[in-house]
């Protein structure tokens, strides 16, 4: 039992890493544009998706279609910003208004994918050699750690991006306050299409991770990475974009552990009762953004 | 363009009055089968699939001048209605083929939710209801007298062959897992039965949430619990993880049976897939010795004949729905009757007499199917999908125990 408590443990902060990668993107948008994105699921599964073609017709492995598909994400994450997104601020809700249009929008591209793609189950055809390593008693596959380092690489890059660069500094600043921001001159319009289209690259990019770890997708997966997704950004705070890197680790974590001792389901429904709590006890989060707006 | 006389008006007339007795005598001596199709809805594909089975029979016994039935030869009629694979309207769509068509007897629709639905109007109506598809367990523990599956074997059983295969092999200690979804958690719950019958160990059963990612915990557990047979009854999605994510972690078991690994969308992985046992009824190696109606060969050429225009391959709800027609012609035949009671009789008489292209027959009282076993199949390198199990339609020898991960080339 104590090897497999260990190795849960190791594999709640490695799923946990994955799972907070899900939540970067998505508290990204949330945070700077208050859009809540309803179609992040469809939009990784559609980066999963690219990463497949993009090997079948291109014979690209998974990783070179990594810039690829964020390029490809971010050029119509940023023409979306313009179709979509701008226009809901002119709404008497945005919020609000934005959950019932991207929740339209997920139906839509799941619909489309279902159309395009058919109903079967597919995977990525990739492997590393050796396939796992050794720690101890510890098992780690080699793709669940590759996956990890990408996503630690991304992370670090966001945080790079957003503590240390100018309009990284300027997103963060339409965070805290979206009106001062306007006074000192900055395009709220333009830096709020790059933030839509950084979101959905990084969307784009965390399906090509998750389908190497998680090796299956389908058109109809994309709801289960948005509750994903969704459950680490309340954990970590709605809004700041690294407070989805706890809130990933945290719920990994406590559903891991939770699996050794319990089924899956009663696993999953400890994670959803450390959420309640954390809400309880904070409600904005483990790193209460909503107290900047 | 036609003018039409008045001399020919009368003629026509006298004619059809002529021939109007004939006809009516002629259909009034058919044997009128009722079913209903989906035109529509979430049966829509597998039901039409089904239907075609049983236009095959159809087809195929007229050919021969119909059923023996009352010392002469009787052609057979289906009268097929649509139910857009909806509950509400299967119950009234039946109570109309037996009190307006007057149908002798009836084919369930697909599918446990509407077969459910019309037996509860045949059981009522004192019809008898032959089924080809659904497979709940609680439908046949309901008392329902008049009903029989003829080739749907029933979701508790469907493990069976699975694991008297593994049972066979050696294997002893067995992990069930299940997304927590009624149809694999039945599979499971059979499974359980199944093997502790068997007199095998269950050290493992457990479920996990739909929408579950990571397995390797799950399959840490299996191994863990000393499991030589890993017996996951997930959809295909979770399979497919599952088996990606053994090779990852070099979790080995010497006996592996997925239920849809025999599905092209598994096998399509690639060499991941090698090895993994499933089953299925309906593939170019399973060739059960039939005495009642078509081999695979004159079935597929007769599908081929009837269907020229249809996308559609058969699949196994047609040889299930042709199946269950060429039992209901066998059970009419012998009851030589369209009463409930008696037919019912007659199916209990031919249990274990008949085999079809989907298997050999055989029910209980409650109507619950007892056999047509899905044969057991692996893929194997070169040989590819081949079935290893039952020895009657076995055409290659199980790969057992399944080579480990790090051992294979």
């Amino acid at each position: 039992m104590n090897e497999l408590l260990l190795q849960g443990l190791v594999n709640g902060i490695v799923v946990g890493l994955i799972y907070a990668l899900i939540g970067v993107s998505l508290n990204v948008i949330f945070g700077v544009l208050r859009v809540v994105n309803f179609a992040h699921g469809e939009f990784i599964v559609l980066g999963a998706y690219g990463a497949y073609f993009a090997q079948q017709l291109l014979g690209l492995s998974p990783l070179l279609a990594m810039p690829l598909v964020f390029l490809v994400f971010g050029l119509i994450g940023y023409g979306l910003y313009f179709l979509l997104v701008q226009r809901l601020s002119r709404s008497n809700d945005p919020e609000h208004a934005s959950l019932l249009v991207m929740f339209g929008l997920s139906l839509v591209l799941g619909a489309l994918m279902l159309l395009a793609f058919e109903a079967d189950s597919r995977s990525l055809n990739f492997s590393l050699e050796p396939p796992f390593l050794m720690f101890g008693n510890v098992i780690l596959p080699t793709t669940k750690l590759l996956g990890l380092g990408v996503s630690v690489v991304i992370t670090g890059c966001l945080a790079y991006f957003l503590y240390r660069t100018m309009p990284g500094k300027a997103l963060r600043a339409i965070i805290m306050n979206r009106d001062a921001i306007q006074i000192v001159g900055v395009d709220l319009n333009h830096l709020s299409a790059l933030t839509f289209g950084l979101g959905l690259g990084l969307a784009g990019i965390t399906g090509i991770i998750v389908s190497m770890i998680f090796p299956s997708f389908s058109p109809f997966i994309g709801q289960d990475y948005t509750l994903i997704g969704f459950i680490v950004i309340v954990l970590g705070g709605l809004g700041h974009p690294i407070g989805a890197v706890a809130g990933g680790i945290l719920f990994g974590l406590a559903e891991q552990t939770a699996m050794v001792f319990f089924s899956g389901t009663v696993a999953m429904l400890l994670g959803f009762v450390l959420l309640i709590a954390v809400i309880l006890i904070r409600p904005a989060g483990l790193f209460g953004v909503q107290n900047l707006r | 363009m036609w003018t039409i006389t008045k001399r020919s008006f009368l003629a026509g007339t006298l004619l059809a009055c002529m021939s109007l007795p004939l006809t009516v005598a002629e259909a009034a001596e058919k044997i009128r089968i009722g079913m209903t199709v989906s035109s529509s809805g979430n049966f829509a594909l597998a039901s039409q699939s089904g239907v075609r089975g049983v236009e095959i029979w159809v087809d195929e016994i007229n050919k021969q001048g119909g059923l023996e039935f009352g010392g002469e030869k009787r052609l057979v009629e289906l009268v097929k209605r649509d139910d857009r694979s909806d509950k509400q309207m299967v119950a009234r769509v039946y109570e109309d083929l037996i009190v307006n068509e007057d149908v002798d007897i009836l084919l369930a629709p697909f599918g446990s939710t509407l077969t459910a639905a019309a037996a509860t109007v045949t059981e009522r109506l004192g019809k008898f209801m032959v089924i080809w598809s659904a497979a709940s367990d609680a439908l046949y523990d309901q008392g329902f007298k008049n009903i029989v599956s003829a080739t749907q074997m029933p979701v508790s059983r469907m493990p069976s062959a699975g694991l008297e295969a593994a049972h066979a092999l050696g294997g002893k200690k067995v992990a069930i897992v299940n997304v927590d979804e009624p149809f694999p958690a039945g599979l499971a719950d059979g499974a359980e039965a199944i093997a502790e019958k068997l007199g095998m160990e269950v050290v493992l059963k457990e479920d996990y949430p739909k929408g579950t990612k990571d397995f390797s915990l799950l399959l840490q557990k299996a191994r863990a619990a000393g499991a030589d047979v890993f017996f996951p009854t997930s959809y295909e999605g979770d399979l497919i993880s599952m088996v990606r994510q053994m090779r990852q972690m070099n979790v080995n078991f010497p006996f592996s049976f997925m239920v849809y690994a025999s599905t092209p969308q598994f096998i399509e992985i690639g060499d991941d897939a090698q090895y993994i046992y499933s089953h299925t009824n309906f593939h170019p190696t399973i060739n059960w010795e039939v005495n009642a109606g078509l081999d695979r060969a004159g079935f597929i050429s007769a599908y081929e004949t009837m269907f020229p225009n249809v996308s559609y391959e058969p699949d196994f709800q047609t040889v299930l729905a042709y199946g269950a027609a060429v039992i209901a012609g066998e059970i009419i035949e012998k009851a030589d009757s369209f009463e409930a009671d008696k037919l019912k009789q007659a199916a209990l008489d031919l249990s274990d007499n008949l085999t079809v292209l989907a298997g050999p027959y055989a029910v209980d009282e409650t109507g619950k199917q007892l056999k047509m076993p899905f044969p057991v199949v692996q893929l194997q390198p070169e040989k590819g999908l081949v079935t290893v199990w039952p020895e009657e339609v076995a055409v290659a020898k199980p790969v057992y125990p399944i080579p480990a991960w790090d051992q294979r080339n």
